[in-house]
């Protein structure tokens, strides 16, 4: 007869931590990493700017004729007349309107090679992350050649510099505005379900009030009380304070729902039983509780933030010149004559970074949601 | 249900006050002032002219008298005149309000007809290469900006129109032989120029009722009462269309009933895009001079629609789905 021993483990397996099971939830799903990946790629970019941009966001071509609506330069590796490889160079161009058919020729001057030059000290010093100081460009040339990978828009500014700048200020906003409405979402939100009454329903009622202009026209009343006398790049806060007072709305009503429901639970009376003051309550028992609901919440807001951010901007009543974001960008197109945006599509690339960013957050808010969704678990 | 009803209609005129009130206030409590915007610029608009200009209108009196005084008027349906053209407010928002009404209810009609059929048709083949190609086309619409998608389209048109394809109009409402057409051909005409913005407000809403419609779908699909008709050899269209379908579209109905004053304001960077002669336009120039009874006309007429597109969404609901339970 055998006897049948089981090795008893060693050690009991540790019960995984909720952020854990949620951590290994979201890696089983490839499109989130991958959205993941992205934004990171974004706002690193962002962080990196300067050095990533050949040129200063402002910096129109010294040369006064032929820069306009450039398009992409064409880098080349292969010399066109002995068809040899050779390192990455450019030509410089100018720019010609056919006086026949008005299109637009951009004619290379083969006659000087513009090598592109990576970590070249060039252009004007900067300083990265606000204090170090530096002059490197990851690429540029040397002028009269340009290199507009991405083209240049009305004003012959490089298109790729700016959006990198952009990046900036439209990354940002989402972020920053979405952080102060849930402040007060959380505040106005987290008052009216935690003591409910006459609180709640006046708070409630005031929610409904602002809810029932509509947000666009609300966001544009408020973008007229931001002082006209501010300088551009103080004009940026307002514009980020403008965004989260116009978008709290949704968050303290689901965050009132959140509170609502957990202020019934066991725990709650317990520590209520235990004399446990209710700013503690608030604090340490139930704004726990709701955070996975607001990383959900948050991943699902700061899209509609840098898309209200956009068209503000785009109208031209958020984001002012130096200051660039990516909707301002686009106002190029309207302010320069739409009629002909047909003959300079490269001016549409800032549109196609937002829907990039907003495709990435939206898939991974779908990611974030499935991967907190107990019912989901795979 | 005429409980809950009868508590919208209370709340409704409720509502109104009071957002009217906010609205009233955020824009006058702007910088700059219109009288002096008046001033600028024009040598005869001296001292005397900028009092006798506040003085007309009212504008030394407390916020909120002055927003009672523009309350009573605007109950009996005078909304003022405007500071700028000393126009009344009706005339002058009267035409761009109905066009920009024309586009977003337009539009509705195309939400939620393309996001029904779009909505079944991919629940109903979940998984199938359809549905994962309409999943992959509605984020990107969802990710569109509205105003980015014009210019999109416009610079379609265009590059059609050099090749020769002139399909449709690049912006306005009409073309410039209008008052020369028929009746019938102003509305072609008009629907002609339509078309465009039309698809540039609706798609992005179409993914996201679709996505609804859908997961609803398919949710119904998989209960026992689906179960049960298909046990008892209902035809396969029966239960899609009279079991499925109908509960799903309750939280649609509600949503679509709604989203009219949604349009209303996603519209508006579309209609600067394809210079529609709406109600964005004029907002704008009016918070440029501080036209404070202009604007107030303008958002008070946007918030009444807001709140009857609201109020008809719930009565709708309430109909639509005797289940739900109102206290």
């Amino acid at each position: 007869m055998t006897s049948l021993t089981l090795p008893l483990p060693e050690t009991k397996p540790r019960a995984k931590s909720q952020w854990r099971v949620i951590w290994e939830q979201f890696q089983k799903q490839p499109p989130a990493i991958v959205a993941l990946f992205v934004l990171l790629a974004l706002y690193i970019a962002a962080i990196f700017a300067p050095m990533l941009a050949p040129y200063e966001r402002n910096e129109t071509a010294p040369v006064t004729e032929g820069v306009r609506y450039q398009a992409p330069t064409q880098v080349r590796f292969v010399d066109p007349e002995t068809g040899a490889l050779e390192r990455p160079f450019v030509y410089a161009t100018t720019r010609r309107v056919d006086p026949n058919t008005f299109e637009l020729q951009f004619l290379e001057d083969r006659s000087v090679k513009y090598y592109v030059q990576f970590f070249a000290q060039r252009g004007e010093p900067y300083q990265l992350f606000g204090f170090i100081p530096m002059r490197l460009r990851l690429f540029s040339v040397s002028a009269p050649a340009r290199i507009f990978i991405m083209g240049s828009d009305g004003s012959g500014r490089d298109i790729f510099s700016r959006i990198i700048y952009g990046a900036q200020v439209s990354l940002m906003i989402g972020f920053v505005a979405v952080g102060i409405s849930f402040l007060i979402g959380a505040i106005l939100g987290g008052l009216a379900g935690f003591y409910g009454g006459l609180l709640d329903a006046l708070l409630m009622r005031f929610t409904e009030v602002i809810q029932a202009i509509p947000p666009f026209f609300l966001l544009i009343a408020l973008s007229a009380l931001i002082p006209s006398f501010l300088e551009p790049e103080q004009y940026f806060y307002g514009v980020i304070i403008m965004l989260g007072l116009t978008s709290w709305m949704d968050l303290a009503k689901s965050i009132r729902g959140q509170v609502l429901s957990i202020r019934e639970q066991e725990f709650i009376v317990s520590a209520r039983a235990l004399g446990i003051g209710d700013g503690r309550i608030i604090l340490r028992h139930i704004l726990p509780n709701t955070a996975s609901y607001l990383v959900i919440l948050g991943s699902i807001t700061i899209p509609g933030a840098i898309l209200a951010e956009s068209g503000l901007s785009f109208i031209g009543r958020g984001i002012r010149e130096p200051s660039v974001s990516w909707g301002s960008l686009l106002s190029d197109i309207t302010t320069n004559g739409i009629a002909g945006v047909n003959l300079h599509p490269w001016a549409l690339m800032p549109g196609w970074y937002i829907l990039v960013t907003i495709v990435a957050w939206n898939i991974l808010g779908d990611g974030l949601r499935a991967a907190f969704d107990p019912k989901k678990r795979r | 249900m005429f409980l809950f009803i009868a508590k919208r209609l209370i709340n409704a005129p409720i509502m109104f006050l009071f957002s009217t009130l906010f609205a009233f206030m955020i824009i006058q409590a702007g910088p700059g002032n219109p009288a002096e915007l008046q001033a600028f610029g024009n040598d005869r608009y001296g001292r005397q002219e900028v009092q006798r200009f506040i003085a007309e209108f009212g504008l030394d009196k407390p916020v909120v008298v002055q927003y009672l005084e523009w309350l009573g008027r605007a109950v009996t349906g005078n909304l003022g005149r405007s500071l700028e053209s000393k126009r009344t407010v009706n005339e002058t928002i009267g035409i761009p309000v109905t066009n920009s009404l024309i586009l977003a209810a337009s539009s509705l009609v195309l939400v939620f007809i393309i996001a029904t059929f779009v909505g079944v048709y991919s629940a109903v083949y979940e998984n199938s290469w359809f549905d994962r190609i309409i999943s992959m086309i509605s984020y990107i619409f969802l990710g569109l900006p509205s105003f980015f998608l014009a210019i999109i389209f416009i610079t379609l048109i265009l590059e059609l129109g050099w090749r020769g394809w002139r399909i449709l109009p690049i912006g306005g409402m009409t073309s410039d032989n209008f008052d020369s057409l028929s009746s019938f051909n102003q509305l072609i005409d008009i629907f002609w120029h339509m078309i465009a913005p039309m698809l540039c407000v609706a798609l992005s809403q179409v993914a996201i009722y679709a996505r609804l419609l859908r997961s609803q779908m398919i949710e119904f699909l998989a209960d026992d009462f689906v179960r049960t008709a298909k046990a008892k050899g209902l035809p396969t269209r029966v239960i899609f269309f009279k079991h499925a379908l109908r509960n799903a579209l309750v939280p649609f109905v509600a949503g679509v009933g709604g989203l009219l004053p949604t349009l209303l304001g996603g519209a508006g960077l579309v209609e600067t895009v394809f210079n529609w002669p709406g109600i964005t336009n004029v907002m704008l120039s009016a918070l440029q001079v501080k036209d404070f009874f202009l604007f107030t006309g303008l958002v008070s007429v946007s918030i009444l629609i807001l709140i009857v597109g609201n109020l008809i969404a719930d009565i709708l609901l309430a109909v639509v789905d005797p289940r739900i339970r109102y206290q």
